[in-house]
């Protein structure tokens, strides 16, 4: 049942971008490796991703490229649990580097991940976000992400009394 | 061009649970997407629960507790925390407890309540489960260590759903081992984030008893004795996870101490065989001594009263001459002193509480500045002089609270520190006929437990924790 390594696999993006791509690769994605192991003959057509575009697509594979050979994190909840306990300052070198992106695509590899089910770049992204809001006061966040303030006055005065016991420092 | 507004609520939400509470919170103040999305996840409602507890950081960093839906527990916890607020009548929880062991140490986190009722084992038992009080017993694996043993005594702490298990055994050539388990609370199997279930304390030499120790986040601090006498013991640092020592804290406490540890630092009140009180604070990072701080000369005057205090003969202790006192004198006729390291975040607050007296200081304190000093930025007696202790004294530390109990008045008092107040009463709790059934007390607030398990006659604590506040007499 196992494909050889080397068994080559394409897919094709929303904006008609195709790439071909070794299995083990594309098998960092949950989605695709289900996928391809409910296909039991060899298929030419590539594998349509609605939800992808070609530039993401490119990062993605990038990122599965560099973590190809490594375990995939179990299904297991305490697994999951544990990963979410680490601490947003544990970011690889490399995946540092690698998610040094604009926000706009920084945003859309985390959508890819989510729906091409990545554990591991989903974590990155989150993590990413997360240090990026670190430390920041409520104005500086919205600068930041170009939020605006839909609270009104009333609103505003009273999560900020809520917040008063812990903010005071 | 993409926002972040646009991702979905559970990928905002896996961003959010890996953010420290203080973040958590400005966010909430950022948009109504933000804050909904807060609002409506169980698990950031908890984390800003115990964030504003005071008493932890960065939530993410936790173990989750997974026995209990997490909205349930944030749910009691909310209630009980209202109920507490307004000092609203005590509910009252019978733990099951069988038969007529002794409970030699007990433990309260977040819900979860440890307690040591034989040498062996230890129960745990959840007081935020929607069912009643459901416990289950652990046997305590102690084929780690020499067997031999003829006496063996136990300590327990937590932190959140860490819990260590101090034993320490003694065969019959005199040797001791002690060892310090390490248990997940909530499961009661060995905790798997640690590297061995167990930590070993070579250094650890005898005085007939466990060593006193106190987790915060990822250290033990650990008092061990250094020169087989009594009182000599040299606080080491270690840390869990890995099983490895830190750090080795100097000139050490001779007559009890309290630990309290942060990120960075770790501060250890001591008190001194010669009536003094001292709380060096260390570096993690250096392992040097960046602070110790003193109690003010002031204490020395207030005590001279109770020279004539009639309890001092009953006691048989006598204090010195005033002419022989070369330092500030700070025993009570009791003999100790009950000093407490209390937190609010990045600030610390140093209590004293002396027994026979009204007095209790308090410093405030904040972590390391960027010149690696630690800034003491105020001294403080007790705002009011509130208390009367003739016959005893029970008090605990939670977070920025502090709980003070005396039985002469019937009351229990509960303060909170924060950097803006100081110390402000929030809390003051009376109970009655304390006296009348000495082993079946007491108290509010909310769900404030009261407990059938026996301790030893002629001392009473009380545990405060974010739900509340136990008392067991």
């Amino acid at each position: 049942m196992a494909a050889p390594a080397t068994q080559q696999i394409k897919i094709r993006c929303n904006d008609e971008k195709e790439f071909t791509v070794d299995r083990d690769v594309l098998e960092r994605s949950v989605l695709i490796k289900n996928m391809l192991e409910d296909v039991t003959e060899q298929q030419d057509a590539p594998i349509p991703l609605p939800n992808v575009s070609g530039p993401v697509m490119a990062k993605v594979l990038e990122y599965c490229t560099h973590h190809r050979g490594e375990p995939l994190p179990s299904a297991d909840t305490e697994q999951s649990q544990d990963e979410t306990r680490k601490r947003t300052t544990d970011i690889s070198e490399w995946d540092q580097k690698f998610i040094t992106v604009d926000q706009e695509m920084l945003f859309e590899i985390i959508l890819a991940a989510n729906y091409l089910d990545i554990k591991s770049l989903l974590d990155v992204g989150c993590k990413t976000v997360a240090n990026m809001i670190k430390g920041k006061t409520p104005e500086e966040i919205r600068k930041l992400f170009n939020i605006v303030n839909d609270f009104t006055p009333e609103e505003e005065a009273q999560i900020k009394k809520e917040n008063e016991w812990a903010e005071d420092r | 061009m993409l926002s972040i507004l646009e991702l979905p609520s559970d990928i905002l939400s896996q961003v959010f649970v890996k953010l420290d509470g203080c973040s958590l919170l400005q966010c909430r103040q950022v948009c109504h997407v933000f804050a909904d999305t807060i609002s409506e996840d169980g698990t950031l409602q908890y984390y800003i629960a115990l964030y504003t507890s005071g008493l932890v950081d960065d939530p993410s960093s936790l173990a989750s507790i997974p026995t209990i839906e997490r909205r349930q527990r944030l749910q009691k916890l909310l209630d009980a925390r209202s109920a507490w607020a307004d000092s609203g009548p005590a509910s009252v929880i019978e733990l099951p407890h069988s038969g007529p062991t002794r409970t030699l140490y007990w433990e309260y986190s977040s819900g979860l309540l440890a307690t040591l009722p034989t040498v062996r084992s230890f129960r745990h038992t959840d007081l935020l489960s929607p069912t009643p009080a459901p416990s289950t017993e652990v046997d305590i694996p102690l084929d780690g260590i020499d067997t031999g043993t003829f006496f063996t005594e136990h300590r327990i702490d937590r932190y959140q759903d860490l819990l260590i298990v101090g034993v320490l055994k003694t065969n019959s050539f005199m040797n001791e081992d002690a060892a310090l388990y390490i248990f997940s609370l909530s499961t009661g199997k060995p905790h798997p984030d640690a590297a061995k279930p167990f930590i070993e304390l070579e250094e650890y030499g005898g005085n007939f008893a466990c060593p006193h120790f106190e987790i915060y986040g990822d250290l033990i601090l650990s008092s061990e004795n250094i020169d087989g006498t009594c009182w000599g013991s040299a606080p080491i640092v270690y840390n869990w996870k890995t099983g490895e020592v830190v750090t080795h804290i100097e000139n050490g406490p001779d007559l009890g101490l309290t630990f309290l540890g942060s990120d960075h630092l770790i501060g250890c009140a001591c008190n001194h065989a010669d009536s003094t009180i001292e709380l060096p604070i260390y570096s993690l990072k250096t392992s040097k001594c960046v602070l110790t701080l003193q109690l003010p000369q002031m204490v020395d005057d207030a005590l001279s009263d109770l020279e004539s205090d009639p309890l001092l003969d009953h006691r048989r202790i006598s204090l010195p001459p005033p002419s022989q006192r070369q330092k500030p004198f700070y025993t009570s006729p009791h003999g100790t002193i009950i000093s407490l390291i209390i937190r609010h975040k990045q600030t610390w607050g140093f209590a004293c509480v002396f027994p026979q007296s009204d007095i209790l200081q308090l410093v405030k304190t904040h972590e390391l500045n960027s010149n690696g000093e630690v800034p003491v930025l105020e001294w403080g007696s007790w705002p009011q002089s509130l208390f009367t202790f003739p016959y005893g004294v029970a008090s605990s530390c939670y977070g920025s609270r502090l709980a003070i109990a005396t039985l002469k008045a019937n009351t229990i008092q509960v303060f909170d520190f924060h950097p803006r107040w100081f110390a402000r009463a929030m809390t003051t709790v009376q109970y009655d006929e304390i006296f009348k059934e000495p082993f079946k007390t007491v108290l509010p607030p909310q769900p404030s437990q009261e407990m059938s398990l026996p301790m030893t006659p002629d001392y009473g604590s009380i545990i405060l924790d974010e739900g509340g506040l136990i008392m067991v007499s």
